[in-house]
């Protein structure tokens, strides 16, 4: 009845802003005062237990020019992020082909890949951390000691400390990938696979040419979500290495951690985080720019 | 209180400490000092209990009777009851109380408590403390709030940012300091005053001061942490290759050779290790390494105000240079080792399979190794000193350890600190240690027979005098972390002994420098 | 794959004592011929698979026995890989029955214990400090809460970024995202005043909503009440919101846009397309954000551990820390932690169990109909 006096483009703005804005009141309630809040404290000293004072750039300033374990911190970062967001796509999404099927027991195994990630992070860390410990560790008892495998040192070599933390990152959370990936393997219409085998299209060429364009949203959104979360990784980090060893496992968050609780220095923290925030805003951004071409969306051209 | 009495006790305490005076002795001396012009002497009925019918020479100190701001009148008395052997010594603090009248019921008030060893295997804290307490104070309800360790710092400043933190925390001593310079603890000396509390009376004289910052006391002491370096070995190992299991090394030389006869090594691999000599307390902890055996080797960390470096010399040198030589010698490098220094306390677990023969760890291993390997015949001793160094002796540092205070914005101040009193000075703390049977940072409550069923307890306690507070500084938790990179940096061969030394104290003077001049 | 396990389990039960006759080549004979079971048994997995995708590789027999080989294959990998992803699972349940110095035996490594410590289970529910069924009350109440909030703001609001225009629509998302990148540890803070009593000015008005006991203890929102860890789902701003809402916009982008538009030609309102058609279609993508919103809320530490205090209102997870740290100087009661993880994880895995069946469920369903 309203619909002549609008044109159908406003008409569908309005819609919109109907539809998030549960979203905009919730964010402006308690999203927007403690990012802000963050933001401005990254331009003061505050250790929490004073009142903060205004710094102006000195925090960013010492962080860009005297400050070692930043960039440490950061390419460890990246390395680690460079190092799981691959394996969780590919193996999720192979998981998911997998196990997408009605055979008998198979509902079995899907609950069996989704138990890691029901595992409270750090009954997981600690459990990994028996598992993988290079000294009286299951993993070496089985290969080493039974096998005569060389195992790799995990936790404790400088370059085996980061895989290790990948490998324990990827079991306990592919099962979320897995569920998406399962989730949108249902959205691929069943007529396409049809069409596809009447050209004469084998499994491989169903998989490259159907499934995997009609699921690239989601694939992307897995991309997306692993840069953000572990970018903030810490936990793991937390609980199995304390950064160590030799700084090799110093991931960005577990930095910043260290200097707003161990050293007091929540304003250089805030900064750090304000940094941070801003690195993985870009990134998504990027990929968002990137994912345009790359990404099939089931939209009318405009 | 005068302050200069008060400093003065304070560092006979510390010699008389130093020398290994006995706590009997201790106790004594602090107790001839006393003039307290606060205490009101009457004649009551006073009970006097005399533990044991030995020949004793009972001296009655002190009968104070406080005018608590209640309804009630507190008969405090201490006996103290002398026997002949001097390590003997049972003090018995007899609280009676007298209920007056009560002319209104006052409104309760509740205690928030928040400390983080209270986990689901210490019924002690409803069953007996917070009972006992009440019993006291029934106008005060304590409300135990348990947090978790590896988050207690994040949960507190959440708290104090928001305006609602706990009446009573759990804090440890090495970040006293630190909390102190920012004003985020409440200062106690009131309290202590008011209540009359000798502290170098009631605790041991390595632990109470670890709670002062600017001579300011903050916290009281709730165990004996001091002997975090206690040295641990394995006496069916010792049996097995021929060293007497009742004699521990006391020196560095004997350590080395002790450690070596120990290893066993099959085809160029090590199956059995004499000591990792950079592993303490739980692995992890090259930091704890370095000034573990600093204090045996003669040095010091810290000038007593904390402000400048004192481990920057020959002895720290010879410590960090030993250290690196020993996991050469004895272990075959740096990578034999660092396996076992991980979350999982690895070390501790070679230790109870027979992997590892020697190896340091604070006091709370005892009860800690009773629970995890019960079969296991080890002995406790205090760390071997550097017998090159002729001003070395027998001793353990403390600068940690884990104590009560109340944060900054505290609401129930007066019935807060009745709450910490109890649980550090008073019975709270020999229930709460006893069940866990940790040494307490009250000497007396150490001779209690809950402990006695332990056959290490005498060996375990006799270290404990030993103790001498190290210094904190408030920036202590960033000292430890220069301390254990470096340490690291140079085992795995990535500088020298020297290089590490002088990296060490160069960012140690610059993290304090920094500090102070922000003040 | 299937060798590799059969490997396991003969290790497991200490079958590696036979054929220990040396060899050339350094191995010992029964390792030598484990080796060489496990990789032809790897080389004809991978062939298979390769076989089965490949067109190029010529074909034999008929259908029904590509179809068998191909089942096979699928089964054999299912399996393989569910054991990679249960051996540490198989550990947790096992330290589970051990007694305490029995975790600690390393050589030999004691795989299962020695006779199995049931009672190790029933000991969790005896202690005074924590009422574990009122624990299991409390989390599954607010992950009840969180679970209905988190599907139905995310389907909603995730169709309006999906399908419907507006200015600054990808600006705005980009913020729907901004709330996973500031660190927790650090949000924590500004979090925890915003909650606080004395800075908040909603608090009593909503105060009064949600006034039963559970939710709401004291005058603070910050200390002891669900709150903080409820309220925020229902507008989307909570921690892992944003991800729900991001994954159920993903999936709507794949919904056929024939659909959509003839529900604007019928003139449905657009609140009405979203119920009617959009709904149905996007029940695999909502089981996926209930599932993670379960696991998620059923498994959250931090944010409880900071806003709950009392130890009725504790949760799950803060029960089964404190098997973890004990004593201040980690005496790890690894026995009780670990049956504590399995009693904790088994109810997800159940519901895990009833709700899988929708992501297959939809295969035949999805599509364009007619």
């Amino acid at each position: 009845m309203r619909a002549p006096r609008w044109t159908i483009g406003r008409r569908e703005a309005v819609w919109g802003f109907v539809f998030i804005a549960p979203w905009i009141l919730g964010f402006v309630i308690f999203s927007l005062g403690p990012t802000v809040a963050i933001i401005a404290w990254g331009f003061t000293e505050y250790d929490i237990l004073q009142a903060p004072t205004f710094a102006g750039l000195e925090n960013f300033i010492e962080i860009f020019t005297d400050d070692e374990k930043f960039l440490k911190s950061l390419v460890n970062t990246a390395i680690y992020v460079g190092l799981l967001v691959p394996c969780q796509v590919v193996i999720g999404f192979l998981l998911a082909v997998l196990v997408n099927t009605k055979l008998p027991l198979a509902s079995l195994f899907r609950a069996f890949y989704f138990l890691p990630t029901i595992m409270p992070l750090v009954v997981a860390s600690i459990v990994w951390a028996w598992v993988l410990q290079p000294e009286l560790g299951l993993l070496k008892f089985l290969l080493e000691d039974t096998m005569g495998i060389p195992t790799p040192r995990f936790m404790v070599d400088e370059y085996w400390s980061k895989p290790g933390i990948v490998i324990l990152t990827v079991w306990s959370s592919i099962g979320v990938q897995m569920i998406l990936f399962l989730a949108a393997l249902q959205a691929v219409p069943p007529h396409l696979y049809e069409a596809a085998e009447i050209d004469g299209a084998g499994p491989l060429r169903k998989l490259l040419h159907v499934t995997i364009p009609l699921v690239s949203p989601t694939i992307f959104l897995v991309i997306i979500i692993g840069i953000i979360n572990s970018f903030q990784v810490f936990t793991t980090a937390f609980v199995l290495t304390q950064g160590g060893p030799l700084d090799s496992t110093l991931f960005y968050v577990l930095y910043l951690w260290r200097k707003a609780f161990v050293s007091f220095e929540f304003g250089y923290a805030s900064a750090l985080a304000t940094i941070l925030f801003f690195i993985i805003m870009l990134l998504t951004a990027l990929s968002f720019w990137v994912s345009r071409r790359l990404v099939h969306y089931e939209q009318p051209e405009s | 209180m005068g302050k200069n009495s008060h400093m003065t006790r304070r560092r006979l305490l510390r010699i008389a400490g130093g020398l290994g005076i006995s706590a009997a002795g201790a106790a004594a001396l602090a107790a001839c000092g006393e003039a307290e012009p606060q205490i009101v002497t009457k004649e009551v009925p006073v009970e006097k209990i005399v533990v044991k019918e030995v020949p004793v020479e009972t001296v009655v100190t002190k009968t104070e009777i406080k005018e608590v701001p209640v309804e009630r009148i507190v008969t405090q008395e201490k006996v103290v009851t002398k026997e002949v052997p001097v390590d003997r010594v049972v003090t018995r603090e007899v609280v009676k109380e007298v209920v007056k009248e009560v002319p209104a019921m006052r409104e309760t008030v509740k205690v928030r408590w928040q400390e983080v060893w209270a986990d689901a295997f210490q019924p002690t804290i409803e069953e007996k403390m917070i009972p006992g307490f009440e019993a006291q104070f029934p106008y005060i309800e304590i409300v135990n709030e348990r947090i978790e360790e590896a988050q207690m710092y994040e949960i507190y400043l959440t708290q104090i940012a928001g305006g609602d933190p706990p009446d009573v925390i759990q804090i440890q001593e090495s970040r006293v300091p630190q909390f102190a310079a920012r004003g985020g603890i409440i200062p106690l000396d009131a309290f202590i005053g008011k209540a009359g509390l000798n502290l170098a009376d009631i605790f041991y004289a390595g632990e109470w001061p670890k709670g002062s910052w600017l001579d300011v006391q903050y916290t009281l002491p709730l165990d004996n942490t001091g002997a975090w370096y206690l040295f641990w070995w394995n006496k069916d190992t010792f049996e097995e290759v021929g060293l007497d299991p009742d004699t521990p090394p006391t020196t560095w030389t004997e350590l080395e050779e002790m450690a070596l006869k120990t290893t066993v090594r099959e085809g160029g691999e090590i199956t059995r290790h004499g000591m990792f000599v950079p592993e303490m307390i739980k692995g992890a902890r090259t930091d704890a390494s370095f000034k573990g055996w600093q204090f045996p080797a003669g040095g010091h960390m810290f000038t007593e105000d904390a402000k400048s470096v004192l481990f920057d010399d020959a002895i720290g040198q010879r410590n960090v240079t030993w250290q690196l030589d020993m996991v050469q010698k004895l272990n075959d490098g740096w990578d034999n080792i660092q396996g076992y220094m991980d979350a999982v306390g690895a070390s501790r677990t070679a230790f109870y399979n027979g992997l590892l023969t020697m190896r340091v760890e604070g006091v709370w291993f005892l009860g800690v190794m009773r629970r995890d390997a019960p079969d296991i015949n080890a002995g406790v001793t205090h760390m071997p000193y550097d017998d090159t160094n002729p001003n070395a002796r027998p001793r353990s540092i403390s600068d940690d350890g884990w104590s009560y205070g109340m944060p900054k914005g505290a609401q129930n101040l007066e019935e807060g600190w009745e709450w910490l009193r109890y649980l550090t000075a008073g019975e709270g703390n020999l229930a709460f240690m006893g069940n866990l049977k940790r040494p307490s940072s009250v000497p007396k409550y150490n001779d209690d027979p809950l402990y006695q069923s332990e056959p290490l307890w005498n060996d375990l306690k006799s270290v404990l005098p030993l103790v001498e507070a190290s210094p904190i500084t408030p920036v202590n938790p960033d000292i430890d972390q220069v301390l254990k990179d470096e340490m690291e940096l140079m085992m795995a061969g990535k500088q020298s002994p020297e290089e590490t030394l002088a990296s060490m104290a160069g960012q140690t003077r610059e993290l304090l420098d920094e500090f102070f001049a922000s003040l | 794959m299937i060798a590799t396990i059969l490997w396991l389990g003969f290790v497991v039960f200490g079958g590696r004592s036979i054929g220990d006759q040396p060899t050339p080549i350094g191995m010992s004979s029964g390792e030598l011929l484990w080796t060489i079971v496990i990789a032809a048994n790897w080389i004809l997995d991978l062939s298979g698979v390769a076989w089965l995708v490949s067109p190029r590789i010529p074909r034999w027999g008929g259908p029904r026995l590509q179809r068998r080989l191909a089942s096979a294959i699928r089964y054999e990998l299912m399996i393989g890989i569910s054991v990679l992803a249960l051996i540490p699972i198989f550990w947790m349940v096992s330290t589970s029955l051990k007694t305490l110095p029995e975790t600690y035996e390393v050589e030999p490594y004691l795989l299962l214990p020695r006779e199995p410590q049931w009672g190790n289970y029933p000991f969790l529910f005896t202690f005074e400090r924590f009422n574990v069924l009122q624990l299991f009350k409390n989390t599954s109440l607010m992950t009840v809460f969180n679970l209905v909030a988190n599907v139905g703001i995310a389907s909603f609001v995730g169709y309006g970024f999906a399908r419907l225009r507006f200015p600054g629509r990808n600006l705005l998302f980009l913020l729907v995202l901004s709330s996973l990148m500031v660190p927790f540890i650090v949000r924590i803070i500004p979090l925890f005043v915003l909650f606080s009593g004395n800075t908040y000015i909603l608090q009593d008005q909503l105060g009064q909503v949600f006034s039963w006991t559970i939710f709401f203890e004291s005058r603070s929102w910050a200390q002891n009440t669900y709150l903080p860890l409820v309220v925020p789902e229902f507008f989307g701003a909570a921690g892992s919101s944003a991800l729900y809402i991001f994954i159920m916009r993903q999936y709507f982008l794949t919904i056929p846009h024939e659909l959509i538009e003839a529900g604007r030609v019928d003139g449905a309102s657009e609140f009405a397309i979203w119920r009617r058609i959009v709904l149905p279609q996007a029940t695999p993508a909502m089981v996926a954000v209930a599932i993670l919103s379960l696991q998620g809320s059923w498994g959250a530490f931090i944010e409880p551990l900071i806003f709950l205090r009392k130890v009725d209102l504790h949760t799950l997870s803060i029960w089964l820390s404190s098997f973890r740290s004990v004593q201040g100087e980690s005496v790890i009661q690894w026995q009780y932690g670990m049956a504590g993880g399995v009693l904790v994880t088994l109810p997800v895995f159940i519901l895990f169990l009833l709700f899988q069946r929708y992501f297959i469920a939809g295969i035949s369903l999805s599509g364009i109909k007619g």
